[in-house]
């Protein structure tokens, strides 16, 4: 402990000592630390944070395929929606959703909108409650009641100032007069970052649209006790019972099927591999930074040969000198760590800024604790790594010529040739990394770009949608 | 001092050295044979490049002889680990160097402390000795200066405390007055004197004969063999 403490104190000296190095060392390794830290807390919130809801590994999506026809992604109809809502015993509840919009008029300029058009169910089986007000009731979720809105929080902020009085109040939406009776709390944006308000889907039940009508997306909540085996074998069996309740529609040669998709894996499955790949990119960085750094050392070993040789004759063994170097970079590296933490900060703002259209839980990007956890790590392992190398080297000096009278301090030209190599290769690489997080984008369209789409009937076709 | 019953600190039997560099054989050390006892004052007297810093640097562990045999308090040297060669430097042998080889970096007190430290011995005790080995070569007053702000002189006076304060078997000096003027080089010349009035053991190289009539005995290299051994000034022909 006490030798851990000398070792800090020394190796602070040092890096005071040449603060030439010291600077180009810190800055090389903020920056790729920063790159890391920055795309990690992006794959933090996206990938690895479970979903901002309770118990969110029961939620799924339903999905419906017909396989011999080569449609792997459809949504519900509305019979479809009520029959399997009478059939299934899995589920707490199907919440069935689907892209809506208007113009929305009264207190300011009209405005285009997004909306989500939700069952009375969706906000229960999230369990999600209003921060103002309250969300649908059943009564309003049906044709003739449904003139009420609930409000997206960014969107209240937005458009009314945050006024609470708002609650109550009567607004138009595609001229049809609406009252607002909740507004959502923040960061609650279900189904994506679009929406701006939600309003009753109101299914008729007593006369459904037709079957071929596929423009619903559900999303359901396993009972406590029912895995995801078992709902996902009831959702199979109901649809085989459709194929013989309804020959004419699901005909066996189409080999109609039902099956679900966690919530999570839905909203970020498409982009998981996109953002490995960045976080690898972003980590090879970080790994020519490292060379870099690991041969500015090297190149200052040889002007450090004397004073581990002189520590070496006075009986500092070899382990003691790899610890004390291998101190010193690890310290180096915390420093670069916390400079990349900086940058991070800013590099996050900027990345959500620059993000690809539709990239889920942006909202949710933030340097957290385990950004920090996860930036600490990644800095002492790239401590260890440019650390080690040179601290080997140097730990074996030649103690009978180095000590004597004017020993040979050579640093070699080829370290030099190597390392503006590296820097090239390093700055050569960047402009990939800045693409490929612009390709970080779902290849299905955004909830905006499919409203059209979604508000009109589409017959049996495999439509897939951002909200799948 | 000597005392021919008690076995030798230092024994060499046919220690020879060879440098090789670029195809070219340099016989630092052809065959030496020489024993040190204990509280013995030694002067290791040549001219330039007859080996007498190659002898230093293996008697001090600093490096291993091509051949011959080495035992150091009757233990075979060639037969040690690393980690034991390490030991033995950090507690048996005290070096001093023509070039101080202070570190920059640590203030006089850190430089004196190393050995200890290296040893992990408690804080406080290291505080006595350091205390106890920088008064006794007068630089007391200087212990938080960094060696840059020193003298050559007064510098050298820290290699010696460095050298002396984890008590060694052994104290290994290689030119020590080298690089002082004459002043100096009576003052380490005299310290060098009581430590060895104190029971110190000595081994110091020069080529100045003046400081080598401080020696008990004075051993003259020539080639990389010994030519010549003196006793307190007298002149006597080896073999
Ligand atoms: N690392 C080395 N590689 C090659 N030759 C060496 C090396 N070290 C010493 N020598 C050679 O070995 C011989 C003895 O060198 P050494 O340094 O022991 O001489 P010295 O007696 O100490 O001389 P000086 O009084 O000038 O210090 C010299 O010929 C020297 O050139
Ligand atoms: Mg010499």
């Amino acid at each position: 402990m006490e030798t851990l403490w000398q070792d800090l104190r020394y190796g602070f000296r040092m890096l005071a000592r040449n603060p030439g190095f010291t600077a180009v060392a810190v800055l090389t390794l903020a920056l790729g630390i920063g790159a890391n830290t920055a795309i990690f807390s992006v794959v933090n919130a996206v990938l690895l944070r479970p979903l901002p809801y309770e118990e969110p590994e029961r939620l799924v999506m339903v999905w419906n395929e017909l396989t011999k026809e080569g449609l792997p992604q459809l949504w519900f109809s509305e019979p479809e929606l009520i029959d399997y809502r009478q059939r299934q015993q899995s589920f707490e509840g199907m919440a069935a959703f689907s892209g809506g919009g208007g113009n929305l008029t009264g207190r300011g300029e009209p405005l285009r909108v997004t909306a989500a058009n939700v069952s009375a169910n969706f906000f229960p089986l999230l369990r999600v409650d209003a921060f103002l007000g309250r969300t649908f009731t059943p009564e309003e979720d049906t044709p003739g009641n449904d003139r009420v809105i609930v409000l997206e929080h960014g969107f209240w902020q937005r458009r009314f100032g945050g006024d609470p009085a708002i609650i109550g109040e009567t607004v138009s939406l595609s001229d049809n007069p609406n009252t607002v009776i909740g507004v959502m709390p923040s960061g609650f944006t279900f189904p994506d970052g679009t929406v701006d308000l939600w309003t009753p889907l109101a299914i008729d039940t007593a006369d459904p649209n037709g079957r071929g009508s596929h423009y619903l997306r559900v999303l359901a909540r396993l009972k406590s006790g029912v895995t995801f085996e078992q709902a996902s074998a009831d959702m199979h069996n109901i649809a085989k019972q459709m194929e013989q309740d309804y020959p004419d529609y699901y005909r066996p040669d189409r080999a109609w099927n039902t099956y679900l998709i966690p919530l999570h894996e839905s909203e970020v499955g498409e982009v998981r591999s996109a953002l490995l790949v960045l976080l690898g990119a972003v980590g090879f960085v970080l790994l020519i930074a490292c060379t870099n750094v690991a041969n500015l050392l090297l190149a200052r070993a040889a002007v450090r040969e004397k004073e581990v040789a002189i520590r070496a004759a006075l009986g500092a063994g070899r382990l003691r000198i790899v610890r004390q170097l291998l101190t010193e970079s690890v310290l180096l590296a915390l420093l670069g760590g916390s400079g990349g933490l900086l940058l991070a900060m800013w590099g996050t703002d900027g990345l959500v800024l620059l993000s690809p259209a539709g990239l889920p839980r942006l909202n949710e990007i933030a340097v957290n604790e385990w950004v920090l956890g996860f930036t600490l790590l990644v800095s002492v392992i790239a401590g260890v790594l440019f650390g080690l190398v040179p601290a080997l080297h140097a730990s074996r000096p030649d103690l009978h010529n180095t000590l004597k009278e004017g020993g040979r301090s050579a640093a070699g030209a080829g370290h030099h040739r190597l390392r503006g190599l590296l820097v090239v290769s390093e700055v050569a690489l960047t402009p990939p990394g800045v693409s490929s997080w612009r390709n970080c984008r779902p290849t299905r369209p955004t909830f905006r770009s499919v409203i059209s789409r979604a508000t009109t009937a589409i017959p049996l076709r495999a439509t897939s949608g951002r909200w799948g | 001092m000597m005392n021919a019953s008690a076995q030798p600190l230092i024994r060499l039997e046919g220690l020879t050295k060879v440098f090789y560099t670029d195809e070219v054989e340099t016989h630092a050390l052809a065959g030496i044979h020489l024993e040190l006892r204990q509280g013995e004052y030694v002067a290791i007297a040549g001219p330039s490049g007859c080996g007498k810093s190659t002898l230093l640097s293996l008697l001090g562990l600093l490096d291993s002889p091509t051949e011959g045999g080495y035992w150091l308090n009757e233990k075979p040297v060639a037969e040690l680990s690393l980690a034991e060669r390490t030991r033995i430097r950090n507690q048996e042998i005290g070096f001093i160097f023509q070039n101080f080889n202070l570190i920059g970096d640590l203030s006089v007190f850190e430089n004196v402390e190393l050995p200890l430290t290296y040893r992990g011995m408690a804080a406080a005790e290291r505080r006595e000795r350091v205390g106890e080995a920088l008064d006794k070569v007068g630089m007391g007053h200087r212990a938080k200066h960094l060696p840059s702000q020193l003298s050559g002189g007064q510098q050298q006076r820290v290699a010696v405390a460095r050298a002396l304060v984890g008590r060694p078997l052994i104290l290994l000096a290689d030119e020590p007055t080298g690089n002082l003027d004459s002043k100096n080089g009576e003052a380490v010349m005299e310290l060098l004197r009581e430590l060895h009035q104190d029971g110190a053991t000595v081994c110091m190289v020069t080529h100045d004969t003046r400081y080598a009539k401080h020696a008990e005995r004075a051993i003259h290299l020539f080639d990389g063999r010994i030519v010549e051994e003196t006793k307190a000034g007298e002149a006597v022909e080896v073999g």
